[in-house]
C-alpha cells in the first residue's frame, strides 16, 4: 500500500514539474507580428542651420580670405615603407613570429598589423594598451613632454611626420559613479596625434595621423599610423564658402552622421583642410574640405539634446572622387531570426 | 509490483530534477549567442536621414561571430528591425526573445543622447534609455549601440538602470560616422583575445577619426567588467544584477 502511495505521488511530482515548465514556457514574451496598434507617425522636423562665426566673422568676409584653388593629391598605399615601420615597431614591442596574410585581408602577427587598404600600420602591447581602468591619474608626464616624446618615436619608427605638422596631446576620460552617487572622474592615458600640414593647410578624418598611445604609467604602448603615399596631382578651383554653406543648408549637414535630425545647428568655425579616410579605408585622392565646426541641438520626448558638431563638404568644385568612402552595395530588407547554425568551426586559440 | 514500480518511479524524478538543475549549465556551456538590427532606410521616421552602411556594419560582426562557432540569433534590417526587440517587456517590449537572448548584440542606427531610432513602429520609433533594462530575460553581456552620441558623457549616468547583469555597453560619446567595417574590425580583434573594451577602441580608432569620441560603460561593482573577453576567449566577469558602481571610458579616435 506504502509503495502504491509513493508512485502516485511520484507521478504527481512529474506532473505538478512538466506543468511548472509549461507555465514558465507559455509566460515568456514572444515576438509579436504587428498585433497592435502602430504609433501615429512623428509630425515632419526640419532643422534650423545658424552660422555665429567667433571674432565677428562673417561668411562673406570669410569668403574673401578663402583661396580659390588648391592641389589635391593622389594617394597610394606604400606598402613597403608599411612594413619597414612595422618591423621596426615589431622590435620595439618584442613581438615575435612572421608577417604572414590573414584571412581577412591583411597582413598580421598578434600585435602588430599592416593594413591592406591604406597601409596603415597598428602595433600595440595590449597588456598594457587600455588593459585596465586607471585608477590614478599618469604621473611624470605632461602634455608637452608626451607630445615631444611622441614625435621623436615615430621619427625612430621610420615614420616620415614632413617639416610642418601639428601635434595635439589628449587624455581619455574616465569616470567611476556609485549608484546615485558623484561621480570621481580620473584623466585616462595619454594620446598624441601627429598630422601632417599640406600646403599650410592642417589633415582631418581618419587618416593622415599618426598616433602614439601611453599607458597609465606614461609609457608609449603602441602607435597607429595612417599615411598613405601622396604625390601632387592637379590644382583644382574651389568651391565658394557661400555656395558650401548652402550645400550644407541644402541636406549635406547630416550626411554620414548617425545622429538623429536635431532642431538646430549652429555653426561656430568654418576652415579648410584635406581629408584622410581612415585606416580601414581604400583612397584614391586627398583633397580639400570644408569643415564646419559647431553644435546640434534637438529635442526628444521632454528631454532637450545637445552635441558637438563636425561636418565637412567637399571644397573643389570637380572632386576626383567622393570624400568619403562610398557604400558598397545597396541593401535589403533583411529578416533572419532563429537561424541558429553556426557557420564555421569554432575559432582557433 | 508497486514497489518495483515505486523504484522506477524515483529514479524517473531524480533524472528530471538532476536534468532541470543542469539546464542553466549547458545554456551557459553551450549556447554563445549573437543579434544583430540594422536600418539604412526611414522613409517613415523624419527625425532621420537616409544612411548607407549600417547594414555592413553590423553584418560584419554577425557575420564573423558566426564563422567563428556562435549561433545567429537573429540578423534584422530595415523594417525587420524593431524598437520592441530592444525594450523590457514592461514598457511592452520583447526583449526577452532577441537582443537579450544573445550573448553580444549590437544596434547600427540613427541616435542621440537620449537613445535610438527606428523606421518601423514596432512598438514605436524611439527607444529610450529609460525603456532598456538588459541582462536580465538572460544572457545578454555586451550590447554594441554603433549610432551618433548613445553614450554622451554628459548624460551617461542615465544608462544606469539600463544594467540588469549586462556587463557592457560600447557606444560614442560624440557624433560617429556610417562606417562599413567597424563591426568586422570588433569581431576580428575580439577573437583575437582582446578585451571587448580593447576591440571598441581598436574598431573605433580604425575606421573613425577627427571629432569623434568612442566611449563604454560597465559594471564597476561588485563585479568589474572591464577587462571581459568574449566567451571562450578569456575571463568574464560574474553577473551584478543590482551593481553598486559603474566605470565610463570616453576614448578620443582623432
Amino acid at each position: 500500500m506504502r509503495h502504491k502511495v509513493l508512485f502516485y505521488a511520484g507521478v504527481g511530482l512529474l506532473a505538478a514539474g512538466l506543468l511548472g515548465i509549461a507555465i514558465v514556457v507559455m509566460a515568456q514574451p514572444r515576438p509579436r507580428l504587428g498585433d497592435r496598434p502602430l504609433r501615429p507617425v512623428v509630425t515632419q522636423v526640419r532643422y534650423q542651420l545658424d552660422i555665429r562665426l567667433q571674432g565677428g566673422m562673417t561668411v562673406e568676409k570669410l569668403a574673401e580670405t578663402m583661396p580659390r584653388s588648391l592641389p589635391y593629391y593622389k594617394a597610394s598605399v606604400d606598402m613597403g615603407t608599411s612594413r619597414a615601420v612595422a618591423s621596426r615597431l615589431a622590435g620595439f614591442l618584442k613581438v615575435n613570429g612572421d608577417m604572414k596574410a590573414a584571412e581577412e585581408g591583411l597582413q598580421a602577427t598578434e600585435e602588430v598589423e599592416v593594413f591592406e587598404a591604406s597601409g596603415a600600420v597598428f602595433g600595440a602591447d595590449m597588456g598594457r594598451l587600455w588593459a585596465k581602468i586607471p585608477e590614478q591619474p599618469t604621473r611624470g608626464l605632461t602634455p608637452e613632454t608626451a607630445k615631444t616624446q611622441a614625435v621623436e618615436f615615430l621619427r625612430q619608427m621610420g615614420v616620415d611626420i614632413g617639416q610642418e605638422y601639428t601635434a595635439e596631446a589628449r587624455q581619455d576620460l574616465v569616470t567611476i559613479t556609485e549608484r546615485g552617487g558623484r561621480p570621481r572622474r580620473i584623466p585616462g592615458p595619454f594620446q598624441v596625434s601627429v598630422r601632417p600640414r599640406l600646403n599650410g593647410y592642417p589633415t582631418v578624418g581618419g587618416g593622415e595621423k599618426a598616433k602614439v598611445f601611453y599607458d597609465d604609467d606614461g609609457k608609449i604602448a603602441g602607435c597607429l599610423v595612417v599615411r598613405r603615399a601622396l604625390s601632387p596631382d592637379k590644382t583644382g578651383e574651389l568651391l565658394d564658402v557661400r555656395e558650401a554653406v548652402k550645400r550644407l543648408a541644402e541636406g549635406g549637414a547630416l550626411e554620414h552622421l548617425t545622429l538623429t535630425r536635431p532642431d538646430r545647428i549652429v555653426i561656430s568655425e568654418i576652415s579648410v583642410a584635406y581629408y584622410g579616410r581612415a585606416a580601414a579605408e581604400e583612397q584614391g585622392f586627398v583633397q580639400p574640405v570644408y569643415v564646419f565646426r559647431g553644435t546640434a541641438t534637438g529635442t526628444e520626448g521632454n528631454e532637450t539634446w545637445r552635441t558637438p558638431y563636425m561636418q565637412y563638404v567637399a571644397a573643389l568644385k570637380s572632386p576626383p572622387e567622393s570624400v568619403y568612402e562610398p557604400p558598397s552595395t545597396e541593401d535589403s530588407d533583411e529578416k533572419v531570426e532563429g537561424d541558429m547554425s553556426a557557420e564555421g568551426p569554432e575559432d582557433e586559440s | 509490483m508497486w514497489r518495483r514500480a515505486c523504484v522506477q518511479m524515483g529514479r524517473a524524478v531524480l533524472c528530471f530534477v538532476v536534468g532541470l538543475l543542469a539546464l542553466p549549465g549547458v545554456a551557459v556551456a553551450g549556447d554563445v549567442d549573437v543579434g544583430v538590427e540594422w536600418i539604412n532606410k526611414f522613409p517613415d521616421n523624419p527625425s532621420c536621414d537616409r544612411l548607407y552602411n549600417r547594414d555592413n556594419c553590423a553584418k560584419g560582426l554577425y557575420n564573423y561571430f558566426k564563422f567563428k562557432g556562435w549561433k545567429g540569433r537573429f540578423c534584422n534590417g530595415n523594417d525587420n528591425a524593431w524598437e520592441e526587440h530592444w525594450k523590457e517587456a514592461s514598457s511592452g517590449g520583447t526583449d526577452g526573445s532577441y537582443c537579450d537572448r544573445c550573448d553580444i548584440a549590437m544596434i547600427a542606427t540613427h541616435g542621440n543622447s537620449g537613445g535610438f531610432s527606428f523606421n518601423s513602429r514596432h512598438d514605436d520609433q524611439w527607444l529610450s534609455r529609460t525603456e532598456a533594462r538588459w541582462g536580465d530575460d538572460d544572457d545578454l553581456e555586451w550590447i554594441i549601440l554603433d549610432a551618433c552620441s548613445c553614450l554622451a558623457s554628459a548624460t551617461h549616468a542615465n544608462w544606469q538602470t539600463a544594467f540588469a547583469r549586462l556587463h557592457t555597453i560600447l557606444g560614442f560619446d560624440t557624433n560617429a560616422h556610417d562606417k562599413r567595417t567597424r563591426g568586422f574590425w570588433f569581431a576580428y580583434k575580439a577573437f583575437r583575445k582582446k578585451s571587448v573594451v580593447q576591440s571598441w577602441w581598436y574598431a573605433c580608432e580604425v575606421t573613425e577619426g577627427s571629432g569623434t569620441d568612442a566611449a563604454a560603460m560597465g559594471v564597476y561593482r561588485p563585479n568589474d567588467t572591464y577587462s571581459d573577453r568574449i566567451h571562450g576567449k578569456g575571463s568574464v566577469a560574474r553577473d551584478s544584477s543590482s551593481p553598486t558602481s559603474f566605470w565610463y571610458y570616453s576614448h578620443n579616435c582623432d
